[in-house]
């Protein structure tokens, strides 16, 4: 039962795999992908160079590392969707086994990616913006918000498989929105109250809080309590996206709704 | 424009407005800096005028393509980039709607009430510069058929753009060295002139500034123009106006 199930998943990743290096070259991933993602981290930094100084230009430097180790997995939503208009969806429901490792391991080379990218665009930026620290702990932290921020993405992915036409309208909003509100470029706690209770269940705002604490302080018991914290949330959203999932698809087998793009 | 409001990528950028507005701000409050509202309104205006044209107004071929109407286009005797032209333009102009989002959604969050100094030369900017965004999006529509990474393009002349043409941080406290970079982009005219009408009593030099806009625009529009053309003579001749 377990080896089967972790087959479909390795299965699922490969296949995902297969699908990013389709995606790409590795011409339109450098000039392509890697200058829009540095030029993001750079364009929030920059925001210091008129408010806050150069502390503002670090804490947003890093703050935005972070969130584009998040961006790549919270994709996962959008991409799954697609599964729908491919028509893929009526043979994993046909086939015996659940559909549910199939979608687990679908994007999970999207955390790979999202951690080698935003690892990649702080070696490129952080001499320029005069980053001191344990940089060696940033992996860590990253792996962590890609485990954290692919809960949701499943979460979101399980929504927008009934709809795939809101499936990137939804991705943005909610990446947007944490973004803002996550610890990114300003601390939490300049929110009203039900904002940071918000931030403190969603990804992002505990994997930031950790990978912060990490690379200034070294390692510690707090920072990893954060890290565990953030995989935490990403079981829990984990766990709703499965339950979504299966609803998806016992609802569609009843109505015969499946096969239908929207 | 009706194929417009139906296109996902149009509402997903107006919808994601909201946070963008809200990020911004945020940090302006955090260090109590309310002389900065104004490139914190106008940062998400702009961002997402240049986005809608890039998304939905960069795919109008791709989407012409797919349809398995571009065939007829080629076919037909009017000018392509009429057309092109005629529907990014419309793709912009309902992309102004980013505009009441911002203040709305500003309005509601921090309490923001705008104070301008200049309301026509605001307005004239933000109707000038929407000119010149049509001239992206058509250079940008005709890409996507010449090259399939132009996806992974698309995505790349985002925050580039933004960040040279100063939406936030104005271009002159960027590093001496990007700054002839930026000039060329009209974004980085408009972004200035937008804060100027704004905040300052007298507003300097403003037919040359305005001056830039329109140029750097127009050259975007006639190079876009000579694209379109271009492009669809290349994939006529080799038999590819059909292939995905």
């Amino acid at each position: 039962m377990t080896t089967a199930t972790l087959r479909i998943v390795q299965k699922a990743s490969r296949v995902g795999f297969e699908d990013v290096k389709a995606q790409y070259t590795w011409k339109s991933w450098l000039f392509g992908w890697i200058t829009r993602v540095t030029a993001q981290v750079l364009f929030f930094a920059a925001m210091g160079l008129v408010v806050g100084g150069p502390e503002f230009v670090l804490f947003a430097f890093v703050g935005n590392v972070c969130a584009m180790a998040a961006l790549m997995p919270q994709g996962a939503g959008p991409d799954t969707a697609w599964e729908r208009g491919l028509g893929t969806l009526p043979l994993l429901v046909a086939a015996p086994r659940s559909m549910l490792p199939v979608f687990s391991g679908r994007c999970a080379f999207y955390i790979v990616q999202g951690v080698v990218e935003a690892s990649f665009v702080f070696a490129i930026l952080a001499p320029f913006v005069g980053f001191a620290g344990d940089w060696w702990w940033l992996p860590v932290g990253l792996l962590a918000l890609g485990l954290g921020s692919y809960g949701l993405g499943l979460f979101l992915a399980s929504i927008s498989i009934r709809k795939p036409r809101i499936g990137n309208i939804l991705y943005n909003l909610v990446f947007y929105t944490l973004v803002a509100i996550a610890g990114v470029n300003v601390p939490t706690d300049v929110f009203p109250i039900p904002v940071q209770e918000a931030a403190n269940v969603l990804p992002m705002h505990h994997g930031i809080l950790g990978t912060r604490s990490l690379i200034a302080d070294g390692a510690n018991i707090a920072a990893f309590g954060q890290l565990g914290m953030e995989i935490t949330i990403g079981v829990g959203w984990f766990v709703l996206a499965m339950i979504g999932f299966r609803l998806f698809s016992e609802g569609g087998r009843r109505d015969g709704t499946i096969d239908l793009s929207e | 424009m009706i194929m417009a409001f139906r296109t996902p990528n149009y509402w997903m950028v107006m919808i994601s407005t909201v946070p963008q507005v809200i990020l911004f701000l945020s940090v302006v409050d955090a260090f109590d800096r309310p002389d900065l509202i104004t490139n914190a309104l106008m940062a998400p205006i702009l961002m997402n005028m240049w986005s809608t044209a890039l998304w939905t107004g960069g795919s109008v071929m791709r989407d012409d393509r797919w349809g398995g109407l571009l065939e007829i286009h080629a076919a037909s005797p009017q000018p392509y980039g009429l057309v092109v032209s005629a529907r990014v333009a419309a793709v912009v102009l309902l992309s102004l709607l980013v505009i009441p989002v911002t203040l709305v959604t500003a309005g509601l969050t921090y309490g923001v009430d705008v104070q301008v100094n200049h309301w026509v030369l605001l307005m004239t900017t933000m109707l000038v510069t929407a000119l010149a965004v049509v001239g992206t999006g058509i250079v940008f529509s005709s890409m996507t058929i010449l090259s399939r990474a132009a996806i992974t393009f698309q995505g790349a002349a985002s925050y580039p753009f933004l960040l040279l043409g100063g939406v936030f941080v104005p271009l002159e406290l960027l590093p001496e060295w990007v700054h002839p970079f930026g000039r060329f982009i009209f974004l980085s005219w408009s972004s200035d002139l937008v804060r100027d009408s704004v905040t300052q009593p007298p507003v300097d030099n403003l037919l040359p500034r305005l001056g830039m806009v329109v140029l750097l625009g127009g050259l975007g529009f006639i190079g876009g123009l000579w694209l379109v053309r271009v492009v669809l003579d290349k994939v006529r001749m080799s038999g590819e106006i059909s292939t995905i």
